[in-house]
């Protein structure tokens, strides 16, 4: 019987957050730290005349500047990571001053003069798309370019009743990790050790590498505590680049940490897509036919293009439709870059199907329910027009189940629409794609007091992988939990490894351990065997114990690490090889595909304020091993979901400048309108994996899209079709 | 012979700050434009005192200053010559957690734990004031700090579970 997985283990993680004790990137120090800080462009697009940094070289601690280095990586922008000749959005580095101290840095930055002669700058994805003011100058606007398509969705659609026809716009959100990014480089005889805010570390030492590998022996990452990432503190930034540089020249400790401005015109922003769309559907509700121009407004780098290849190919969500045409343009504009964020393209195509599907409702005059329920896919494994593989699950089952909570939510708000109020019900029902791969390692050891500590190649950063591993491995070794340590996030622990992203880390990093801890078992047994004189085929392994069944003989994990472990200067009287560890590497042949429905009670007060009054999130995400783990994924990201549907959007004016530059400007939920969130879980689909989980971390996120701007829809009986929902439909 | 508050050293003049912090007095020379959040970081080393944005708007660098709850990011260090500080780092006595840590742990409050510090000085503040609040005073309370993690529901249940212990 395992006593710990599937139960509400309290987190390993804690308490050294709680004492105050967790070390950020910047609570690190070295002596001899230098502080760096970066001059960034005020202005959207312009030629790059000039820098002239001669006063700021003679002030006082500063020991050099940087400018226009430029370095070959792959989709970066030209000009990465620092503007040499063109300036191509808010943010672009232009210069970097090292100094003694952060202040001297920054006093340093405004010496520095530059010249510039300013461009036109584009702004307007779909202005974007005419191409004839450049974003870039010499390229096309168009970055990327694809067509996807299944069927025949002109015939379908021509052949269709009724035909819905829109346009809907995710806006470009901010991530806001509540730690900004930071880098700490420590340049040691040719080697580099650098620590830093990632949720990657392996990967990081990679493209680290390729850069400045002719430059040093050698690059060890080291993930700090880690204040938050959501999907943007994996792929490499100008300042990683920059930081390393300067470490490397100075041959110094460098330490650069992003200002939250800096943050917010730095860190990849995400979303950004604009769908005009053509939906076909039968008198009956029957979805037929899309047709759908997808516009992604990509910055001024096109890095982040495959956000539309995820949207593109999971367009048609968990429904049937077959005949689908998706023409993907990714665009160029004088804006911050834009990658993933939490979901990474299938919330902005769950927020489109699930539009499709209310609208097309409304258009029939159908029950929301009853049009998902005609839809939705009934056989399971399904592969989608696109070649997705729907591994399992119950989808009808699901939806009948959130079908309770939506009558009696739509109950409830009958009643308050009596008494005047503006409420509003929305249900969403969603696919995810999760376990981006291909594999994650996990090694465990036995120490020589008889701990075990398990080192896993994922770098999880809050969502407490940690705790849910170390559940994994106190029930495979049958020990108690508090025997159990789990370590991460440094490249030379454990050989190779990815990190924490795509709600990966729980089914690939988890059941590596599982093997591992497998694998250790064994050893254990042939070590114990020898150890104790007797035949390894008459031993078991039973709860922490190498057991001999006949002689009642038996060693437990401690003795037998002792046994190995002293007799320090003797000679190895045993035969059995000491190796009290063992490293397993794990990997499913394709993705998990969890899924779920949202349902939300929203009242939109006169004042035009959003208040959900009731809110429950259904999911099948396989196995779960901790559901306060899972939970607290859930709310968490279901309360992000309602920035995004309520409040967050980066701004820009015409001309490229960025508005939204502090908190003051780019509005996060807080606990004023954050609300209860109820979570219940099926175990209906599970995964192939031992430990058949498929993981939750952005699931919330693409269910409370959908689910929210219906709810406020119904509230103020206005069709709603882009979020963040503008207040004037809400006034 | 007593020194003057203010001496020169170099071209920046730097003036004394006297603090107890943690129930423990300090004497340090800074720049008049030290952020107390810099002052208690770098000089003191007391790291639990997290910058999330040095506008005031996240709450991450809350520490209590003379019984207040304050942004360490809003206050210069030599604004606060003379007080008494707690951070988070003082809260635990004798290895023992405070009832609120204990309350953050079992209630999950926390993922990545950046907005934490701040969230239990605020808490300490609130519940200093107000040992037994509703749930609205305590999202009232809390509205100055802000977490990108939990959604708040764990933190809100924390804090009435620690108001809970700390009533007794
Ligand atoms: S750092 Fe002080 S309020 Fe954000
Ligand atoms: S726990 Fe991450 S910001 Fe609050």
């Amino acid at each position: 019987m395992p006593r710990y997985i599937g139960q509400r283990i309290k987190r390993i993680e804690d308490p050294k957050v709680l004492l105050g004790t967790a070390k950020y990137v910047d609570d690190l120090e070295f002596p001899g730290t230098l502080y760096l800080a970066i001059l960034r462009s005020p202005v959207a697009h312009a030629r790059l005349l000039k820098v002239d940094y001669s006063d700021a070289l003679k002030m006082p601690g500063v020991v050099s500047v940087i400018t226009g280095l430029n370095i070959a990586v792959e989709n970066r922008p030209r000009n990465f990571p620092m503007a040499k000749d063109e300036i191509l959005y808010v943010g672009h580095p232009i210069a970097a001053v090292v100094a003694e101290d952060r202040y001297k840095a920054f006093d340093a930055l405004e010496r520095i003069q530059f010249d510039y002669e300013p461009l036109p700058a584009v702004v307007d994805p779909e202005d974007a798309l005419k191409d004839e003011v450049k974003a870039v100058e010499g390229m096309s606007n168009i970055g990327y370019r694809k067509t996807y398509r299944a069927g025949n969705p002109e015939d379908a659609l021509s052949r269709s009743d009724v035909v819905i026809e829109t346009k809907l716009e995710i806006s470009r959100v901010y991530p806001a990790a509540m730690e900004p990014r930071g880098l700490l480089s420590v340049y040691q005889g040719g080697r580099l050790t650098v620590y830093a805010s990632t949720q990657a570390p392996h990967f990081m030492r990679r493209f680290l590498k390729n850069a400045f590998g002719n430059l040093v022996s050698d690059i060890r990452v080291v993930q700090a505590d880690v204040g938050g990432a959501f999907g943007s503190k994996m792929f490499p930034y100008p300042e990683d680049y920059i930081t390393v540089y300067a470490s490397i020249m100075l041959r110094r400790p460098v330490k650069w940490v992003n200002t939250r401005r800096d943050d917010l015109m730095s860190t990849y922003h995400s979303r950004g897509q604009i769908h005009r769309l053509r939906a076909g559907f039968t008198r009956d509700g029957e979805w037929r036919a899309l047709i759908d121009d997808l516009v992604i407004d990509l910055g001024a780098a096109t890095h982040g293009y495959y956000l539309a290849d995820i949207t593109a190919t999971l367009i048609s969500g968990p429904y049937k439709v077959r005949d689908i045409l998706v023409e993907v343009y990714g665009v160029r504009t004088n804006k911050t870059p834009l990658d993933q964020y939490r979901g990474a393209g299938r919330p902005e195509a769950a927020f489109v199907y699930e539009r499709i599907m209310d609208i097309a409702a409304d258009e029939l005059g159908m029950d929301p329910v009853e049009i998902r329920r005609r839809n939705l896919i009934t056989q399971l494994p399904y592969t989608n027009p696109f070649g997705h593989h729907y591994d399992s699950g119950n989808y009808i089952k699901l939806l009948s189940f959130a079908e309770q909570y939506y009558r009696d939510f739509e109950k409830r708000a009958e009643e308050l629409r009596k008494q005047g109020r503006r409420v509003g019900v929305g249900l969403s029902f969603y696919i995810e794609q999760n376990n981006f791969g291909p594999w994650e390692s996990a090694s465990v050891r036995v120490k020589s007091d008889g701990k075990v500590l398990v080192i896993i190649g994922a770098a999880p950063h809050g969502q407490g992988d940690a705790t849910a591993i170390a559940q994994i491995v106190a029930d495979e070794l049958g020990i108690d939990i508090d025997q159990v340590e789990v370590s991460w996030g440094d490249t030379e622990l454990i050989g190779e490894g990815f990190g924490t992203y795509g709600s990966r880390t729980l089914t690939l990093a988890g059941n590596a351990a599982l093997l591992a801890a497998r694998g250790l078992k064994e050893r254990l047994r042939v070590l114990g065997a020898q150890l104790m004189g007797v035949n390894v085929e008459e031993v078991d392994y039973r709860d922490g114990r190498v057991v001999h069944l006949r002689s009642g003989k038996s060693m437990s994990i401690q003795e037998i690490a002792n046994a190995v472990t002293s007799n320090v200067g003797g000679t190895w009287g045993y035969r059995a090889e000491p190796k009290l560890e063992e490293t397993a590497y794990f990997g499913l042949k394709d993705y998990t595909y969890p899924y779920g429905s949202h349902v939300a009670l929203v009242e939109v007060t006169e004042e035009g304020l959003v208040k959900v009054l009731d809110y429950v999130a259904i999911d099948d995400i396989g196995f779960v091993v901790n559901p306060m783990l899972a939970e607290g994924q859930v709310i968490g990201g279901v309360i992000q979901g309602f920035g995004e549907v309520v409040l967050e959007e980066v701004k820009y004016d015409e001309s490229g400048n960025l508005l939204t530059q502090s908190f003051g400007e780019y509005w996060l939920p807080s606990a004023m309108e954050s609300f209860k969130v109820k979570w219940i879980y099926l175990e209906d689909g599970k995964s192939d994996a031992p430990i058949p989980s498929k993981g939750i971390a952005e699931g919330p996120l693409i269910g409370v899209l959908p689910a929210l701007t219906r709810a406020i829809e119904r509230a103020v009986n206005k069709r709603i079709t882009k979020i963040p929902v503008d207040v004037k439909l809400l006034i | 012979m007593r020194m003057s508050s203010t001496v020169k050293v170099g071209p920046e003049e730097l003036v004394k700050v006297r603090v107890k912090v943690n129930g423990v007095w300090y004497e340090r020379y800074v720049e008049p434009r030290k952020l107390l959040v810099d002052f208690l970081r770098e000089d003191l080393g007391l790291t639990s005192v997290h910058i999330g944005c040095d506008t005031g708007h996240c709450g991450a660098c809350t520490v209590i200053m003379n019984g207040k709850s304050v942004k360490s990011c809003m206050v210069l260090a030599v604004q606060a010559d003379g007080a008494e500080i707690l951070t988070l780092e003082g809260l635990a006595k004798d290895g023992k957690l405070h009832p609120i840590q204990e309350a953050f742990w079992e209630k999950h409050a926390l993922q990545c734990g950046y907005c934490t510090s701040g969230m239990i000085m605020e808490t300490y503040y609130l519940l200093s004031q107000n040992p037994n609040p509703t749930e609205d005073e305590i999202r009232r309370g809390l509205s100055g700090n802000l977490c990108r993690c939990t959604g708040y529901q764990n933190i809100i249940e924390a804090v009435k579970l620690a108001a809970q212990k700390l009533r007794g």
